[in-house]
């Protein structure tokens, strides 16, 4: 039986490649400054396409905090919870470049492939 | 400053419980992240146009979190089955250039290190050292390490697995497929494996992609021992390891010392299922999960329970029940499914029980009763 193709989940795929971008945003947010949690997370979440729930940016936060990638600091905030400020460790700052790298790299080459003369 | 009513506070105590079960399987830190997503809701609420954070504005908030498994997954996402310090994610590896940079590196730094160690006439401890480790490299729980151990778990050599756990092999670790060494034993009815991954602590409560439990390999592939080797230690462990129930649900019962409880996510029962399960060969009553209401917007109407129930049940019954009491404690209504009782092994199963709530009414009690050996587990309870 021949496949016409409509039952490619493109959800599914769409999904996989924003889950695969999220700690790239991250580290990209955090360049430019350090963020405290909430402001960071309602960047994120407010970013169009990216479609991540609020409470799945922590695990990411603590898991990159632990590898050594962000610090992490409290303080006092008179308007509200105490405010949870992360910001890049050297190693962030040198996997921020290595990730965009990569990043540029891939998508400098999707965009060569749709475009027949550009392929060399 | 907020004011939270206390269904609003109880309703996010009860999310962040649920977040905190999921991370705790997923072998996260989930003490930070909780904190963090307590933070952030309360943040939330402060920045809320709400003077007063009710049930409503509690749920709205909770609803932008993202459900517990989602948080959960995020944290698998990022190699967190993995409780090593070094990368692990594909999200995080750096490109093969920067890998072959810092193998180079590591080579050269090993190469020094022996030298070393040679001029100091160890070299015959190194080749013993080398010799019995389980990875030239290894620091605890690294890619090279996990994916051994998991190999030895597939390919049934217990003598290697236990070497790899005496380095310091993460025992949990998962692969691709989100499945542990125990999940690969098991699938392939490696008994002797599972016995030493049980005796080492494994956790037997991860699920892989597909949402299987290595008891359920186990199961699905026929090997009985092998299920009995991981049930058996799942049968053992001590009351208070196990998660505590829904908030304004409690334990009861005539015999409840010889039964314990919990929650846990079982297919076919929606959110988090709770359990009874018996601790005692012969136990002599029941035990049961309930919890109580006001009648105030029942009274004068028909009011209908409803729950889903599943049992695995030896020389007992299990039954959901419901009861009307009034002012002084009376019973005015009482169905307990005696006549209709849930006995052998049933899968999710929806119950129901109807009564009529008189004028005088003062409140509603009502759970599901378990008495024999075995384990029920139950949710998805209402009253309407």
């Amino acid at each position: 039986m021949t496949n016409n193709g409509d039952n490619f989940n493109v959800d599914n795929w769409s999904t996989q490649l924003r889950k695969g971008i999220v700690e790239l945003c991250i580290l990209n947010l955090l360049e430019q400054r350090e963020l405290y949690g909430y402001d960071l997370v309602r960047q994120l979440t407010q970013m169009p396409g990216l479609g991540i729930a609020e409470g799945s940016v922590y695990p990411l936060l603590a898991r990159m905090r632990k590898v050594g990638l962000l610090t992490a600091r409290l303080e006092e905030s008179p308007n509200g919870p105490v405010r949870k400020y992360y910001a890049l460790t050297p190693a962030g700052q040198r996997c921020w470049e290595t990730m965009n790298a990569h990043w540029q790299e891939l998508v400098r080459g999707v965009d060569r492939l749709k475009l027949p003369g550009e392929r060399g | 400053m907020k004011t939270w009513t206390d269904d609003a506070t109880a309703q996010v105590k009860r999310y962040l419980r649920q977040v905190q079960v999921r991370l705790e399987e997923s072998g996260a830190d989930a003490h930070e992240v909780v904190e963090d997503l307590s933070r952030h809701i309360h943040q939330r609420a402060n920045d809320s146009p709400l003077v007063v954070i009710t049930l409503d504005e509690a749920n709205r908030i909770i609803a932008t979190m993202g459900t517990p498994d989602e948080v959960a997954l995020s944290w698998k996402q990022l190699g967190g089955e993995d409780k090593s310090e070094g990368w692990d994610s594909p999200a995080l590896n750096p490109p093969p250039s920067a890998q072959k940079l810092s193998q180079r590196t590591l080579w050269v730094m090993l190469g020094i290190v022996f030298a070393l160690l040679a001029a100091l006439l160890v070299v015959p401890w190194m080749v013993w050292s080398i010799s019995t480790a389980p990875d030239r490299v290894t620091t605890a729980g690294s890619t090279e390490t996990k994916n051994e151990l998991i190999e030895a778990a597939r390919n049934g050599h217990p003598e290697t697995l236990q070497s790899l756990l005496d380095h310091g092999a993460l025992i949990d670790a998962q692969d691709a497929q989100g499945m542990t060494a125990l999940h690969h034993a098991a699938k392939n009815g490696h008994n002797g494996v599972v016995e030493v991954l049980v005796q080492n602590g494994a956790n037997k409560t991860i699920r892989d992609r597909m949402g299987k439990t290595a008891a359920d390999y186990a199961a699905s592939g026929g090997h009985q021992a092998t299920l009995e080797a991981i049930v058996g230690k799942l049968q053992s462990q001590p009351a208070e390891t196990l998660t505590a129930l829904p908030p304004t649900w409690f334990q009861a019962g005539n015999d409840h010392m010889n039964y314990v409880t919990g929650v846990k996510m079982l297919k076919g029962i929606p959110g988090e299922a709770m359990f009874i399960q018996s601790t005692n060969a012969k136990p002599a009553g029941f035990s049961t999960v309930m919890t109580e209401q006001p009648a105030d917007q029942f009274r004068g109407r028909r009011i209908t329970m409803t729950g889903t129930i599943s049992a695995n049940v030896r020389d007992g019954w299990a039954g959901m029940w419901l009861r009307i009491d009034g002012p002084q404690g009376e019973a005015l209504g009482f169905d307990n499914m005696q006549d209709r009782p849930i006995k052998g092994t049933i899968a999710p199963t929806p119950y129901s029980i109807t009564l009529d709530v008189p004028d005088t009414a003062a409140q509603l009690a009502y759970g599901v009763l378990f008495e024999g050996q075995g384990e029920i587990c139950f949710g998805d309870i209402s009253v309407r």
